[in-house]
């Protein structure tokens, strides 16, 4: 077992140090891009420490030992750092302020998430909380580019939606928890369309969608209700055509859609620019400060898709999106084995929110959707989005059993994935059931011990997760995935 | 719980989703990538809407046409070769878009899918373009039109090879003057390349369609006479002809170009056999050449009747002509019938030394003139300069040809369109000059200038 710990530590650490030769050697040509700049060179110095900082004290003091998401996270926001960087050394200071703010908020959710609990209590406070914030939004925000999604603090410019984009999942999960009592889905009703409903009012469009899709996501996992859905679906897309009807102004920020040639001066210039240079940029890319779309409007926040496609080249970009898709793969698959629905659902909501969004930003500047503005979770030069990206990342990784190691070791001695410290693929490869060759596979007759150690049922009591004790339900529904997957458990009943 | 985790499944169909986006925009930018990369807003290769960064455009000898230095592109030191290269080799602006910097910019700018413009951004250089054209020939043309308005191309109708294409009015690209957009006379049209974008008026070149469809179409052609009174009458009007040829024979008419005798062969032929050789000849079909999209000729009499059909048969009524299609004609008949398509833009070399072929010998497939009818059309033509224009017009040539005058509002454009038959010079060639006179001595005498530069 301390062999299998250290062989597993050393692979995250060695991830670790190819994300920081990454770094490195993308951070040089920033750093040296208008001669030798020392603020940039601190900013990367110290964010490369804070990386291996944060690596040591996880997985030494919280024995941590499933990194996969803070590897992207890091991955990702250092290519955002360094986009910003090419463009002004005090945007880069402001994004990698983001990025720290953003890491401390991942920390503190972790914390947060770790009692059921607490999760329970905090959930209509944070309901609160982000229609508060909306509110304020509302009152005080000033017509930004079209939008009234910012509000002006001081030198610093903060966007509300994003960190209640946070708070939408996190009520949405804890609150869904029963959906079929009537009072608990209305609730979460009027949350979402408070939510939606200020958004559009912000004309923030693309936040508006956003939202919408994470509460389908959320409403269709935990009821499962296709009627209901495709009920809220058909109501959304009615009021989506009576706006466009009444409201042409509305219609009319979206006239470009499949028209940007006609438009390439107009409103769809940006578009146009973006594929212009990111097929200038081909498949390699010209090399990080080359690029001529970052003289664009809006090029390092809207368009960075299109900045990474010219500069870094489209393999890159490619890679950074179809990231996006795998943390939803690994999203669905923690989900499985989580402690309760909760945490299935916010992970799911979380990922699918991060890809979704990634969608309407990457084909939204690209013209196969209609261009809302959205920033790429992680990538795009946004304190707010930068931090917001880092909570949904929370979000995801409190799902993993893995992350909270001595919880996971009192009520789960027997989970597929304890002990936690193990590779999530390598971990599934090992126990993959394979019946010796004389051994004729009856199905039906299957006996117990053929059954694959990692679906094994316990029969202790300690096999019910924390959260499932807590609620008063105690339906065949609810019972944890372990236990369902035996061959006998689930026909019994 | 266990069905929370099952439902997940639905977010597997939006990753999927996602995956056919993302499959559609990589198609988009590799199907589209070029015509994106080439958009003049695009500052990795033009400033302010002018290319700057690009290749080097070469003629058939080697001479640079065009290239790039600095970020600026500087055409050829000698100032008529930059006229009369014009419409060839294109603008700054993109205002000629039939010209190679226009057409082939994605070729110039060395774009390719996988590494995008890197080549130009880092050698400042992207893929030379070589022509076919002689820039010497051409400036012998452009020197010959003397201001006058009008194109003339020569090509090689065995191989294709375009060796002269000049169209004008034209100005120095290196030096734009300020009152080209005024709406002046002397600019008109000046951004189209008269050769591949101009349709005129055929005037009597056109007998050459109406000698060949009635030689398919009237068994005796070769024994009929025609009276000639310097009119034809039909029973609608009058036909006018441009002398009085007394009694003359088929040869002899086309000789004289004979409008009566033509008319009478028009009206003998009737609408439908004569829409159908104009149509085997490529009347009322689109052509390209390569990516150039060429003025359709248009040829239509359904709706004619008696003596709009006569005026019809020696090329005036509501017939048009792209010179383009006439050079092609004209290297079907000196070709024994192969059509070959002229073409003017050779290859591309990569920076690499790389060659890629661009311009090759391709067959006009729409152009169906049997071999018999190819050969005697050539003796008939050879007939023309022999008996009528004199080989003294075209010495050392042993050329063949058709004289056009054709009447149009305001003067009459001349018309010459030909070839040479010596076995060393297989070039066709079409010379059109707009509102100037009569066919031979206008046309003639500028085609002559040209061939003679050419063949010796």
């Amino acid at each position: 077992m301390a062999n299998e710990k250290l062989n597993n530590k050393f692979h995250w650490g060695f991830a670790l140090i190819l994300v920081s030769i990454f770094q490195v050697l993308t951070g040089t040509v920033a750093i040296n891009l208008n001669g030798f700049n020392s603020t940039l060179f601190a900013i990367y110095a110290g964010y490369i420490l804070l990386e291996w900082f944060y690596f040591f004290a996880a997985s030494t003091f919280f024995r941590q030992n499933n990194f996969e998401l803070e590897i992207i996270g890091f991955l990702f926001s250092g290519i955002g750092l360094t986009n910003v960087a090419t463009i002004g050394s005090d945007y880069a200071l402001k994004q990698a302020a983001a990025i720290v703010l953003g890491l401390c908020l991942f920390i503190a959710m972790l914390a947060v998430m770790r009692r059921t609990d607490v999760v329970m209590k905090l959930r209509m406070p944070v309901a609160f909380a982000a229609v508060a914030l909306l509110i304020a939004n509302l009152a005080l925000a000033k017509y930004n580019n079209g939008a009234l999604n910012w509000i002006t603090i001081g030198s610093f410019s903060v966007q509300p939606s994003e960190f209640v984009k946070i708070a939408f999942i996190f009520v949405g999960a804890a609150s869904l928890d029963k959906l079929q009592t009537a009072r608990s889905i209305t609730k979460y009703l009027i949350f979402s369309f408070g939510c939606v409903g200020a958004l559009f009012l912000m004309k923030d469009f693309g936040a508006a969608l956003i939202f919408f899709f994470t509460f389908v996501i959320i409403a269709f996992m935990r009821s499962g209700d296709v009627r209901t859905i495709a009920l809220v679906c058909v109501a959304a897309l009615l009021g989506a055509i009576m706006i466009i009807y009444f409201k042409p102004h509305v219609a009319a920020r979206f006239k470009a859609y499949r028209h940007i040639w006609e438009m390439i001066n107009d409103s769809g210039m940006q578009q146009t620019r973006t594929l212009i240079y990111s097929a200038s940029g081909g498949l390699l890319g010209l090399g990080i400060g080359k690029g001529e779309l970052r003289n664009v409007v809006f090029a390092s926040t809207d368009l960075a898709f299109g900045m990474i496609c010219e500069e870094w080249g489209m393999l890159v970009a490619l890679m950074i999106v179809i990231t996006y898709a795998c943390i939803l793969l690994y999203a669905i698959k923690v989900a499985r084995n989580t402690r309760s629905a909760f945490y299935a659902i916010t992970a799911c909501a979380a990922a699918g929110l991060l890809l979704f969004q990634t969608s309407l930003n990457i084909f939204g500047v690209t013209d196969i959707l209609p261009f809302t503005g959205v920033t790429l979770p992680f990538i795009s030069r946004g304190g707010s989005s930068v931090i917001s990206s880092w909570g949904m990342l929370a979000l995801i990784k409190s799902a993993d059993i893995r992350t909270y190691p001595k919880l996971s070791k009192t009520i789960l001695p027997d989970h597929p994935l304890y002990p936690p410290n193990v590779m999530i693929g390598k971990r599934a490869k090992r126990k993959v059931y394979i019946p010796s060759v004389d051994e004729t596979p009856v199905r039906v007759k299957r006996s117990s011990a053929d059954i694959p150690v990692g679906k094994r049922a316990s029969a202790s009591s300690s096999d019910i997760p924390v959260s499932r004790k807590r609620t008063t339900s105690s339906s065949a529904k609810d019972v944890p995935i372990s236990r369902k997957r035996t061959t006998n458990g689930g026909k019994g009943r | 719980m266990r069905n929370t985790t099952r439902r997940a499944f639905v977010l597997y169909f939006v990753i999927l989703a996602f995956f056919c986006g993302l499959g559609y925009m990589m198609f988009g930018f590799y199907t589209n990538g070029a015509e994106w990369t080439s958009n003049l807003v695009n500052q990795h290769i033009y400033n302010n809407g002018e290319i700057s960064s690009a290749g080097t455009v070469y003629d058939r000898n080697g001479v640079k046409l065009v290239y790039s230095e600095n970020g600026v592109r500087v055409y050829n030191e000698n100032k008529t070769i930059r006229k009369a290269m014009l419409h060839a080799v294109g603008d700054n602006s993109s205002f000629i878009a039939t010209g190679v910097q226009y057409v082939y910019s994605a070729k110039l700018s060395g774009y390719d899918f996988v590494n995008g413009v890197y080549n130009l951004k880092k050698y400042n250089r992207g893929n030379d373009i070589n022509l076919t054209l002689d820039a010497e020939v051409c400036k012998t043309a452009y020197n010959a039109f003397d201001g006058r308005k009008g194109t003339i191309a020569v090509y090689n109708y065995k191989t294709g090879e375009m060796i002269c294409m000049v169209s004008t009015p034209t100005y120095d690209p290196q030096n734009k003057p300020s009152d080209i957009d005024d709406d002046d006379d002397k600019y008109e049209g000046v951004y189209l390349n008269r050769f591949v974008s101009g349709l005129y008026t055929p005037g009597s070149i056109f007998k050459i369609v109406t000698a060949i469809s009635a030689i398919e179409n009237i068994p005796d052609i070769y024994s009929q006479t025609f009276e000639c009174t310097g009119e034809y009458a039909t029973g609608d009007g009058k036909v006018i002809c441009n002398g009085v040829h007394g009694t003359v024979n088929f040869e002899q008419a086309l000789n004289h170009s004979c409008n009566s005798a033509f008319a009478n062969i028009a009206i003998q032929l009737g609408r439908e056999k004569l829409m159908q050789t104009a149509g085997e000849l490529g009347f009322n079909t689109k052509e390209d050449m390569d990516q150039i999209t060429v003025s359709k000729s248009v040829f239509d009499v359904s709706k004619a009747n008696n003596v709009d059909l006569g005026w019809a048969g020696i090329g005036q009524y509501t017939t048009m002509v792209s010179p383009y299609h006439m050079l092609t004609l004209m290297g079907a008949i000196a070709n024994d019938g192969v059509a070959t398509k002229p073409y003017f833009v050779k290859n591309m070399v990569y920076p690499n030394e790389k060659v890629e072929e661009i311009g090759k010998t391709e067959v006009n497939k729409t152009i169906k003139l049997s071999p018999e009818i190819a050969k005697q059309m050539q003796k008939l033509l050879r007939s023309n300069v022999v008996n009528y224009y004199s080989d003294s017009t075209f010495p050392n040539l042993q050329m063949c040809g058709k004289t056009g005058t054709a009447e149009v509002e305001g003067g009459t454009h001349a018309w010459f369109v030909g070839f040479s038959q010596r076995e060393d010079t297989p070039y066709a060639v079409v010379c059109v000059v707009e509102k100037s006179g009569s066919g031979l001595t206008v046309a003639g005498s500028v085609v002559n200038k040209v061939m003679q530069k050419i063949c010796n």
